[in-house]
């Protein structure tokens, strides 16, 4: 369960730099959910997002993540979230194996476990023969692979997932979104943002449409279509900025 | 704090720099074959260019018709040819010779007993084989002259004791190691300075910027750990490469000097009679140096991670710490300087104190209590730089920022309107008036003082800011604080130009007793003031001294350099700073504590009352009360009052606290305007 109670971020706040890049968020996700947050480049979605991840600090507001408060606890929070991102890179001069290894033991799990682990993911990604490779050596679906058994090496209940098929082929791509789907019927908690509609409707419960740091709507594709009276979300969504609409 | 988490990522950041092509080298390459080899080539070039000269036949022109004695002296020398003199300057500028040999024509002039006669040798000082060839004609006609002397002397039947009644033996009490010690710590503590910077440089960089640029930062920062387990770890690994690439690097050079000394003590043919230093060095001696050699790459490390953490990508980072490296080479330079010597003062300095101690760790003349002080400031130091690491970790904007660098032209028309001053560009303002101020600055008061400091502050301190920005299309008015004052803060100006004036004037009493006035200052200080012996004068040494700078350096540093700080910084840190920034501007020690205050005080009145004029006003006021008291020009009453109390060298009680209540009033009255200037 992720739950955001009026999340704000500003930077460089009382500067003349002062940049409101979250304004007012609130918003839940359930187990065996997933929640799309679809919005243009620099709406907000990834400082949301590590937010979210407990990686950056709200300037004011909360977010719990299986009810552990990120401002209060965030390591423990972590503990529960895979996060990935579509920018995510890997230590190029280590091996694969290497690499997990690495966030098993940041993780503080045993050696028995991650080897475990590491064998389970590898063989469910298909990945056994990139292990022994260095991560320089490796192709861009590869290293999405890696990262993608890096995010659930520790068996994380909430993925927080940005922008994951960012820069990647159709076939990438599609690996990333049947992992997606894959983990809603595990009971996973999803949430990940796009600013591709098309994903955004194939996959998504809910979605909720950002803008300039505020999310304009939170709601499922219907709730949407309703209320703007569009077909389709990137209509919806041109209609909401245009119109000033508020879901 | 977790020592596992620790040393987990100390484990991953050793291995990941130990696959660096770049590090490895940096780290083993240099140390291991660069210095030895340069070491050695340098030495065998040496021994080499020795030996070719020493076996080389000096050619020495001398006149065809010169004394035939003289001829006959020079021909019994050894390793010298004779040749004719034509023109001794062309011959030797040409290469044909290596020196002349000009002397008496006759032997009865050469010999004749009564006089002294003039032999001179011409030579090229720039040429090896020219010094060689003086060296070895001086040698040889100083052995004729003794012998002619001592012929002299026995005509006489007088010993040579008669011409010389004294005889001067210079006893040195230097045992061997305080003097191989002395020679040593003039070198070790910089090439130790060096190694651990060139050993602290690149895993310092890789492990910020480098981290930053391969985008890892995000999934590590992911990970449920600590911002100082992450600073701990990643420290930990450049300190350890650091230690790592000092201690070779030392061993390195120790084993090529000592080899180098050997194999010139075999080309020179017999015992240099050289103490090599290192063998004087007791093991206790060495374990000392180690341990002091710690805390100054624990303070080396930190202080290049919290500035590379501060750039974008690698090369960013590298531009960044290359002025800190060569800047800790500066108080390095201190231990070479004859006469500096570990007291109270330079104990505290950081670096300088390594490097002095280390100089006396090797003379043997260091007391336990200077180590312990050395190593107790320098783990402080250390610590601090640690904890700065560790605050820049914690900042989210320097970790994930990523912020456009400089722009990619210089075209006024791209420059967006209404911009603002960057920290960076106020900085380069800072520079740029510092560096014009120390040369062009200097000359022109060399030319003509009051002139000289009239075009200072207004083409070289007012008009660059001005110029910088108008050219980038910025809001001059709101950049440099253009706006009409209330009455209060004018009031609160005027209030607490009184009180700091007195406050300021005790404090640089104070700071006499312990760093006296030198004398060419005091020198400078009356020969500007003499001009106020004539109204004229006066009038334009208050236009020079009391009118341009409140003006002028107002405009850079109260307008650009804290508009350019408080756009980044909170106001206390844009005071802070900008305050340090002028004090350093005026570019003197006996000027730096009080300039530092009021800049201090400027600052925070200009961003209290929001506009330039009250610290125009205040500087003003401040720098012609100065002037008019120093040159006389004030009520003869308060004149004598003010000799008695610079003669005591303290005010009365009742005026300091008089000072102090009316800056409190200022503050108060500047307190009951708006908020603090946001932006």
């Amino acid at each position: 369960m992720i739950a955001a109670e009026h999340l704000t971020k500003i930077f460089n706040a009382g500067t003349a730099k002062q940049l409101c890049a979250v304004d007012d968020a609130s918003f839940r996700v359930a187990p065996g959910e997933i929640f799309g947050l679809l919005g243009p480049n620099g709406a907000g979605k990834t400082t949301l997002l590590r937010m979210l991840g407990a990686i950056l600090t709200p300037t004011s507001g909360v977010c719990a993540v299986e009810g552990i408060r990120t401002d209060e606890n965030p390591e423990q929070a972590r503990r529960q979230i895979g996060f990935l991102s579509g920018n995510t890179r890997l230590y190029k001069r280590l091996r694969a194996r290497e690499v997990l290894r690495y966030f098993g033991r940041l993780y503080g799990m045993q050696e028995g476990k991650i080897e475990q682990r590491i064998a389970t993911l590898a063989a469910m990604l298909e990945a056994e023969a990139v292990l022994e490779r260095r991560c320089d050596a490796l192709s861009t679906g590869e290293t999405q692979k890696v990262s993608i058994a890096r995010a659930l090496l520790h068996e994380p209940q909430v993925l927080i997932l940005d922008e994951p098929t960012l820069g990647l082929d159709i076939m990438t791509s599609r690996t990333i979104l049947d992992f997606i789907r894959n983990a809603k019927e595990r009971g996973h908690t999803i949430i990940f943002s796009t600013h591709t509609m098309t994903e955004a409707e194939l996959l998504c419960d809910r979605i909720g449409l950002i803008h300039k740091g505020r999310i304009l709507a939170d709601g499922t594709k219907q709730q949407i279509y309703e209320l703007t009276g569009t077909k389709n979300l990137q209509e919806a969504f041109l209609a909401m900025v245009e119109g000033g609409m508020r879901l | 704090m977790r020592w596992p988490i620790i040393y987990t990522i100390l484990r991953k950041e050793l291995l990941e720099t130990l696959r660096d092509k770049r590090t490895l080298f940096t780290m083993f390459g240099v140390p291991i074959l660069l210095y030895p080899l340069l070491i050695l080539v340098m030495g065998q070039v040496t021994i080499l260019q020795q030996t070719k000269v020493e076996k080389r036949i000096s050619r020495v022109a001398i006149a065809e018709d010169a004394a035939p004695t003289l001829r006959s002296w020079l021909e019994g020398m050894e390793k010298i040819e004779l040749v004719s003199l034509t023109d001794p300057n062309n011959q030797l500028l040409s290469g044909q010779i290596d020196a002349a040999v000009l002397g008496p024509e006759k032997d009865s002039e050469l010999l004749k007993e009564t006089m002294s006669v003039d032999i001179r040798i011409t030579y090229d000082l720039a040429e090896e084989d020219s010094r060689a060839a003086l060296e070895r004609l001086r040698e040889g006609l100083q052995k004729e002259r003794e012998n002619l002397l001592k012929e002299r002397l026995d005509k006489l039947k007088l010993p040579m004791e008669f011409v010389r009644p004294i005889r001067i033996w210079q006893v040195n009490v230097a045992p061997p190691k305080k003097l191989t010690g002395s020679v040593l710590g003039m070198i070790l503590p910089m090439v130790m300075i060096i190694m651990l910077g060139t050993g602290a440089f690149y895993p310092a960089v890789d492990v910020t910027a480098g981290e930053k640029e391969r985008g890892t930062f995000e999934t590590l920062l992911s990970a449920p750990i600590g911002k100082a387990e992450i600073v701990c770890g990643k420290f930990v690994t450049v300190l350890a490469l650091c230690l790592i690439t000092g201690l070779l690097s030392l061993a390195s050079m120790v084993l090529s000097l000592l080899f180098q000394f050997s194999q010139m003590a075999k080309a020179a043919g017999e015992n240099l009679n050289m103490d090599i230093g290192m063998i004087q060095i007791s093991p206790w001696t060495l374990v000392i140096l180690f341990l002091t050699m710690v805390p100054l790459a624990f303070f080396i490390c930190a202080m290049m991670m919290s500035i590379a953490i501060l750039a974008r990508d690698f090369k960013e980072a590298q531009s960044f710490v290359t002025p800190f490296y060569i800047l800790i080479l500066l108080p390095g330079m201190i231990a070479v300087v004859p006469g500096v010597k570990l007291t109270t003062a330079t104990m505290f300095l950081p670096i300088a104190n390594v490097a002095l101690l280390f100089k006396d760790l090797l003379t043997g003349t260091a007391g336990v209590e200077e180590v312990f002080a050395v190593l107790l400031s320098t783990a402080v130091y250390a610590m601090l730089s640690l904890v700065i690491a560790v605050r820049l970790f914690e900042v989210e904007d320097v970790i994930l920022s990523q912020e456009r660098g400089l722009p990619l032209t210089l075209r006024r028309s791209l420059f967006p309107k209404g911009g603002t001053v960057s920290p960076g560009m106020a900085l380069a303002l800072f520079g740029a008036a510092l560096l014009l101020m120390f040369y062009a600055g200097a000359y022109v008061q060399l030319r003509h003082l009051l002139f000289g400091l009239l075009i200072s502050q207004w083409l070289l301190i007012a008009a660059p800011p001005v110029a910088a920005l108008w050219y980038t299309r910025m809001d001059l008015r709101r950049e440099m604080r253009l706006r009409r004052p209330s009455l209060r803060s004018v009031i609160a100006a005027l209030l607490m130009a009184a009180g700091l004036w007195v406050l300021i004037m005790q404090l640089t009493w104070w700071q006499k007793r312990w760093l006296p006035e030198s004398e060419a200052f005091i020198r400078e200080m009356n020969k500007l003031f003499q001009w106020g012996q004539t109204p004229g004068g006066l009038a334009l040494l208050i236009l020079a001294v009391g009118f341009s700078p409140a003006v002028c350096e107002e405009l850079l540093f109260r307008g650009a350099i804290l508009s350019g700080l408080r756009n980044r910084f909170s106001p206390w840190v844009a005071i802070l700073i900008s305050g340090l920034l002028f004090g350093l501007m005026h570019q003197n020690v006996y000027m730096l504590l009080h300039t530092t205050l009021l800049g201090f005080a400027l600052g925070f009145l200009a961003l209290r009352s929001r506009s330039i004029v009250p610290p125009m006003i205040f500087h003003g006021v401040i720098n012609t009360t100065t002037v008019l008291l120093a040159t006389g020009n004030a009520p003869p009453s308060f004149l004598t009052m003010m000799e008695q109390w610079t003669e005591a060298a303290r005010f009365p009680i009742w005026l300091l606290l008089l000072a102090t209540a009316v800056c409190i009033v200022a503050v108060r009255l500047l307190q009951r305007q708006d908020k603090m200037e946001t932006a």
